[in-house]
């Protein structure tokens, strides 16, 4: 690919990522606790990391979350550190998979687990780590079964493009 | 021999290894931090600090300020539950979280830092071991 189609590739992934990060966050939560999310937003991210390479998915991934504080006016507060940490962590367990050579779902359950693994250190450090291990059962099962889903779906998607790419 | 290609199917050892710690890990996080019985007290902090105790079988309206006198969010106390039923949070979270009235539940509100947890009532698990 030319570097152009490389900044107009990432770019559609960015705004894709944000517009399932919205369309998430109008949807009612079905999950016990209104706070656990599905995490479509993570498939334009894979998708990223198995087109392009590591560097743009996590230009991806920071790009959402720098870009979605400043549209509902987070920008800086607490909870987008909370979303900045756990979006780096996931690109460090996306980077772990690279290295340990998994396949696609589990590289996106390592990464939906680096994800809450990150918001958990930041709440255990500020709120206190009662609080973060009431909810540690939950993120690792949560993480297990909609990382497998996320991940399923992106190889689906990955095999649909790589024909036409 | 005709059967399907069930042996195609290979699970990555490593990967297997992975999913079956963290199940275990799961599952003994979760025996230590189970909920339990009806709650007794409810104690509301901001940044894990302590802003007060509040008793959960009197109906009462509870307003959580800040420390410069900010109203953050008001919850109510009705029939031994407690809720949330405003906030100047942006995402909502903690309204939509319900009532809660299980010693060890919390309503976790992220943008304002206020954590609502349930306690449960110590007297009344050792009149049980007791009897």
């Amino acid at each position: 690919m030319i570097k152009s189609k490389y900044v107009v590739v990432i770019g559609a992934l960015l705004a894709l990522s944000m517009i399932f990060g919205y369309i998430e966050m109008l949807l009612p939560s079905f999950l016990p606790n209104p706070a656990f999310k599905i995490g479509f937003s993570q498939i334009p991210i894979l998708l990223t990391f198995y087109l392009i390479n590591l560097k743009s998915s996590a230009t991806v991934s920071i790009g959402k979350v720098l870009l979605m504080s400043l549209l509902f006016g987070y920008f800086l507060n607490y909870l987008f550190f909370v979303n900045i940490i756990g979006a780096i962590f996931s690109i460090f367990f996306i980077w772990l998979s690279k290295q340990l050579k998994f396949s696609v779902p589990m590289t996106s359950l390592m990464s939906s687990l680096g994800h809450n693994l990150g918001q958990f250190i930041v709440i255990g450090y500020t709120l206190g780590w009662s609080i973060a291990l009431f909810y540690l059962p939950l993120i690792i099962v949560f993480s297990i079964i909609f990382g497998l889903i996320i991940g399923f779906i992106s190889k689906i998607l990955l095999i649909k493009i790589e024909k036409r790419f | 021999m005709n059967f399907p290609k069930i042996t195609n199917i290979r699970v990555n050892k490593k990967e297997l290894l992975i999913v079956v710690i963290l199940t275990m890990i799961a599952l003994i996080s979760f025996f230590l931090f189970r909920i339990s019985g009806q709650g007794a007290m409810v104690e509301i902090k901001i940044a894990q600090k302590l802003i007060g105790t509040y008793d959960l079988s009197i109906d009462q309206e509870v307003p959580i300020l800040d420390d410069k006198g900010n109203l953050l969010m008001i919850s109510v106390i009705k029939d031994g539950m407690i809720k949330v039923v405003s906030s100047n949070c942006p995402d909502k979270i903690c309204i939509d979280e319900g009532s809660i009235n299980l010693a060890g539940q919390t309503i976790v509100c992220l943008p304002n830092k206020v954590v609502i947890k349930i306690i449960g009532n110590n007297d009344e698990t050792i009149d049980g071991v007791l009897q």
